[in-house]
């Protein structure tokens, strides 16, 4: 043929050696891209740079609808307020229903409405399938049903949307039906939030199950079937907000922060599974001994946030740069951190005493002597910023502060020849601030002997 | 079916007109699928407006993008389409014709080149051929459908100029176009 002769060198696989694809017109590219399903066309993206360019250049959308209602005693007038914001909205997502030959991204999909009839519900489920036909990234829906309104039940097919990497579900409801216990299909999500919503604790389990994908998880105030958690697969789970459970089990092995509030609830040494966890807060929880070795729990942990209910609190920990913790039990009487592996004793050499940035005390009960809780408190650890909340109790722990965190003199020989000193002889400065929130700051400078590093501690209030 | 310049008969009803592609061959084509080219029927009418007497076989239309091959394969593609002028058919000979015009596609594609491939839609774009480019287009599309990202850029000779971390950087924004893919 002539027609191979003006063709330059062929290899073997017949493939012309001049990229010429990469050189057709950008909407005849957008329209083959258009013809595949969108997994192939996304993966063009990876070609090479100018395949990349082409991608970036399809349209896209972000669509944020907010009903902005509130209820007014006249249900009449409500639903017309709603008519009229479906009307808009229908008009708003014109441009996806037009027949086009190019993909369109929806990069952000966000609903909040007030359900008051049931006939909404289906142009609801109608815009969402039409947004996931066009490749929708992002899907935020905040439903609040009212009166008799039945919740919005989310469309199975949701779930797994390829391109979907974002979920936020509130006041909606999600059945279980659709995720049968032979499930081997793949959610992408990369982030799922669930508030307020209806749907069983198992069904959130085998909706992570799928999820290969997922960093962060919020389950956050669910009803009463999902007040236990059970998450045994989240390889890649980087964050974890549980709040208004009574049970936790949780395996995620590179989880780095996690946040629980319980309802209130109970933990023991089962409840995690999450070696390299950094940031751990945990309010409104009987937490028995899981606190006594954290670690062996969490040995990566190095910012605490805890309120505890136990009469003794032990934490054992190297890594700990933040510690706040809250003890609403007023009957506490013996607190004792440690944060050294080894107790302290006259026979051992000085165990190096842990620098903690931040440590923060609430509800310092009233004392006849606070001797003993300070001691034991800077003979564990030399904290650089002591915050203690402000109320009506803790300004008796205050006043005490101010009058013994002072440096009376430059060599206190209260500790004799022992080759142990006590917190005293470390003190430096001490700097009582008022801080804004209007809680207690008393700033305290303390030197390693060791070394000629000043770190000052500074307790602010 | 190239002529060169010779009277055409005058039994056909529809009347023809001659294109000349870029390798100055010559083809004689029926109006009605010329006419599924926009550009030529944009030219033809631009002439006709000009001179009404130039009509038919007299007319030759230029197509210096197009080579004879392509055009052929053009040519041939649009005679299949079902004509917009002809008379409608009972449901057994459209059936018949759907039959036959798979056929046809299917052997059509059997043997493309890709570079083959790329010639027909770039020309289907210069002529305006919105069935033919929307067929061809189909076809680069079923493809690359299902084929890795080193299988796509080899069979087009696609240069890969990302640095390895870029490339890792965007495997991973769209895992989920990867997952379940085999790559090769």
């Amino acid at each position: 043929m002539v027609f191979e002769r003006k063709q330059k060198r062929r290899n073997l696989d017949g493939v012309d050696a001049l990229d010429r694809i990469s050189q057709l017109p950008e909407h005849i590219i957008h329209h083959i891209l258009f013809l595949m399903p969108h997994k192939d066309a996304a993966r063009t993206t990876v070609l090479s740079k100018s395949w990349k360019q082409v991608w970036n250049s399809l349209p896209r959308y972000d669509f944020t609808f907010c009903d902005g209602t509130y209820y007014d005693n006249s249900p009449a007038h409500f639903e017309k307020k709603i008519e009229k914001f479906v009307r808009s909205v229908n008009e708003d997502l014109l441009p996806l229903r037009e027949h086009k030959t190019t993909i369109q991204i929806v990069q952000q999909f966000r609903l909040r409405m007030t359900l008051c009839h049931h006939k909404y519900a289906s142009r609801i489920d109608n815009w969402i399938k039409l947004a996931n036909r066009n490749l929708m990234e992002s899907l935020y829906l905040e439903l609040t049903s009212m009166n008799k309104v039945g919740r919005y039940v989310l469309p199975k097919t949701t779930f797994f949307v390829e391109s979907l990497a974002e979920l936020t579900l509130k006041g909606c409801k999600v059945l279980g039906n659709y995720f049968g216990d032979d499930m081997i299909k793949s959610i992408y999500l990369r982030k799922l939030t669930l508030e307020r919503v209806d749907v069983n604790y198992l069904t959130i389990t085998k909706i992570l199950r799928c999820c290969p994908l997922l960093e962060e998880f919020t389950q956050s105030n669910c009803c009463v079937k999902a007040k236990r958690v059970h998450i045994n697969y989240a390889p890649k789970l980087k964050k974890a907000k549980l709040y208004g459970v009574k049970k936790i089990k949780i395996e995620a092995p590179n989880l780095e922060e996690l946040y629980c509030r319980g309802d209130p609830g109970r933990l023991d040494s089962d409840s995690f599974a999450c070696n390299n966890v950094k940031k751990l807060k945990i309010s409104m929880f009987e937490t028995s001994k899981l606190f006594e070795d954290l670690n062996s729990k969490f040995p990566l942990l190095e910012t605490l946030d805890l309120q505890f209910y136990d009469s003794k609190l032990k934490i054992s920990s190297d890594r700990l740069k933040s510690l706040s913790l809250l003890c609403p039990n007023k009957q506490l009487p013996m607190l004792q951190i440690s944060f050294s592996p080894e107790e302290l004793s006259k026979d051992l050499p000085i165990p190096p005493i842990a620098t903690v940035e931040h440590l923060e005390l609430g509800n310092v009960p009233i004392m006849q002597d606070y001797t003993a809780l300070l001691d034991g408190l800077l003979w564990s650890c030399h904290p650089k910023v002591l915050l203690i909340r402000a109320d009506s109790e803790s300004k008796e722990f205050v006043n005490f502060l101010s009058e013994t965190l002072v440096i009376k003199e430059e060599e206190p020989k209260c500790c004799g020849d022992s080759h142990m000193k006590c917190w005293r002889h470390y003190l430096k400065a001490v700097k009582s601030e008022p801080y804004l929130d209007g809680m207690e700051y008393v700033k305290v400078c303390h030197c390693d002997a060791l070394s000629d590093s000043i770190s000052a501690l500074e307790i602010c209030h | 079916m190239s002529n060169t310049s010779e009277n055409p008969k005058p039994s056909s009803s529809s009347a023809k007109m001659t294109l000349k592609t870029s390798d100055n061959e010559l083809f004689e084509v029926e109006e009605a699928v010329a006419m599924k080219f926009c550009t030529v029927k944009q030219y033809f009418e631009d002439e006709k407006d000009s001179d009404v007497a130039a009509r038919g076989s007299t007319t030759v239309i230029p197509l210096p993008n197009v080579h004879s091959a392509v055009l052929a394969t053009l040519i041939s593609y649009g005679k299949k389409l079902p004509q917009s002028n002809a008379v409608a058919d009972n449901h057994e000979e459209e059936e018949t014709k759907k039959k036959e015009r798979k056929k046809y596609e299917q052997g059509l594609l059997k043997n493309l080149m890709p570079g083959e491939l790329l010639d027909l839609i770039s020309a289907a774009n210069y002529l305006d051929f919105k069935e033919g480019l929307e067929f061809f287009n189909q076809a680069l599309a079923d493809h690359i459908q299902n084929k890795s990202v080193e299988y796509v850029r080899k069979f087009f000779g696609i240069k890969n100029d990302y640095e390895p971390h870029e490339e890792e950087k965007y495997r991973e924004e769209y895992a989920w176009a990867f997952e379940g893919v085999d790559e090769d």
